[in-house]
């Protein structure tokens, strides 16, 4: 996967999980103030994830540190290049 | 400042005293007992959760014989069952004490701040109280708490009402009760005039003595909300009911 497709991704999982609007799902937003994504939303959101990672997980407490969509996609990219 | 709020201030440092001396003192004493007498963890902590239900009601009685609170609490046939999810909002400092002092098998979600303080730590860690430090941990405490037939006592806003604002709930209480598909036992809690709340400081006495009702409302079914096959949708969905629920109730009084 293309860092574009895992970005592209990313997004629509966003989305889909959090009833949100695409056009608001930039790099740039913060998952808590902007998108309004909690601490227990997070939690399904590293699940949701897993399927894209062939099952690695991201440890929560790693997630802990992500503020913005844009550090999301960080830490995926990280975990398949790993 | 008249004499009646002159013994309110009094009798109000006086309850913070004893709130923390007792706070701190007592689990001292009673937590080795239990230890020695219990040798079931579990018993134990019921036990313990016992022991923090009955001196918060001695509490209570305390605030209330020396006219710093008047308490009125309806509804209490809505707590007949075991294992029932409580929401309640959170107008005051004192809410939990209520909670617990009138019902039984009480079990809490609890700031973990309220861990690292010395009056607060003991009661706590006595009666087996939730930590919500880890999201993910806490979601299986509360479910493992309510399977042992405790009744969970949730504040969903996460922090006291800000006076005059919107009422704004985190999600994490909807989430609970859609996982363990356990339905809500609403409670409403007014306080007036306005006191103990996150404008005030503690030891600001109020001009009169302070009212406080405790209204233990009709459970609310959750399977109505548990039609989503994402559980995201339906805690957004559930969250914004509750939101609902709450302001129309408060706006009402």
């Amino acid at each position: 996967m293309t860092n574009e497709e895992i970005q592209a991704r990313i997004s629509e999982v966003l989305c889909e999980l959090f009833e949100l609007d695409s056009a608001d799902v930039t790099p740039e937003a913060r998952l808590y103030e902007d998108l309004d994504i909690d601490s227990i939303d997070a939690v399904d959101l590293i699940v949701e994830l897993k399927t894209m990672t062939d099952g690695k997980k991201i440890d929560p407490e790693d997630f802990k540190s992500v503020r913005t969509v844009g550090d999301v996609i960080t830490a995926i990219e990280k975990l398949m290049n790993s | 400042m008249s004499l009646g709020k002159y013994w309110r201030f009094s009798a109000t440092f006086f309850c913070f005293m004893t709130f923390g001396i007792g706070g701190m003192t007592l689990p001292l004493i009673v937590r080795p007992l239990l230890w020695v007498v219990i040798r079931n963890p579990l018993q134990r902590q019921r036990t313990g959760k016992r022991m923090v239900h009955y001196s918060f009601r001695a509490f209570v009685e305390i605030m209330q014989f020396l006219g710093v609170i008047r308490y009125r609490v309806s509804g209490t046939e809505n707590l007949a069952k075991t294992g029932q999810l409580i929401l309640a909002n959170h107008p005051t400092l004192i809410d939990v004490v209520l909670l617990i002092a009138f019902v039984k098998n009480a079990d809490c979600v609890v700031k973990e701040s309220l861990f690292k303080n010395p009056a607060t730590y003991g009661a706590i860690t006595m009666a087996g109280y939730i930590t919500n430090d880890s999201p993910a941990k806490m979601l299986d405490k509360v479910a493992r708490s309510l399977q042992q037939g405790n009744n969970v006592i949730i504040f969903p806003e996460g922090t006291r009402t800000t006076l005059n604002e919107p009422l704004k709930l985190k999600r994490g209480a909807a989430n609970i009760a859609l996982t363990s598909s356990s339905d809500i036992t609403p409670v409403i809690i007014t306080c007036s005039p306005p006191a103990l709340s996150k404008e005030h400081r503690w030891y600001e006495a109020a001009d009169e003595r302070v009212n406080l009702s405790i209204d233990i409302r009709d459970s609310i079914n959750i399977n109505q909300f548990s039609q989503s096959e994402r559980t995201s949708h339906s805690s957004r969905q559930l969250t914004r009911y509750l939101e609902w629920y709450f302001s129309e109730a408060l706006a009402l009084h």
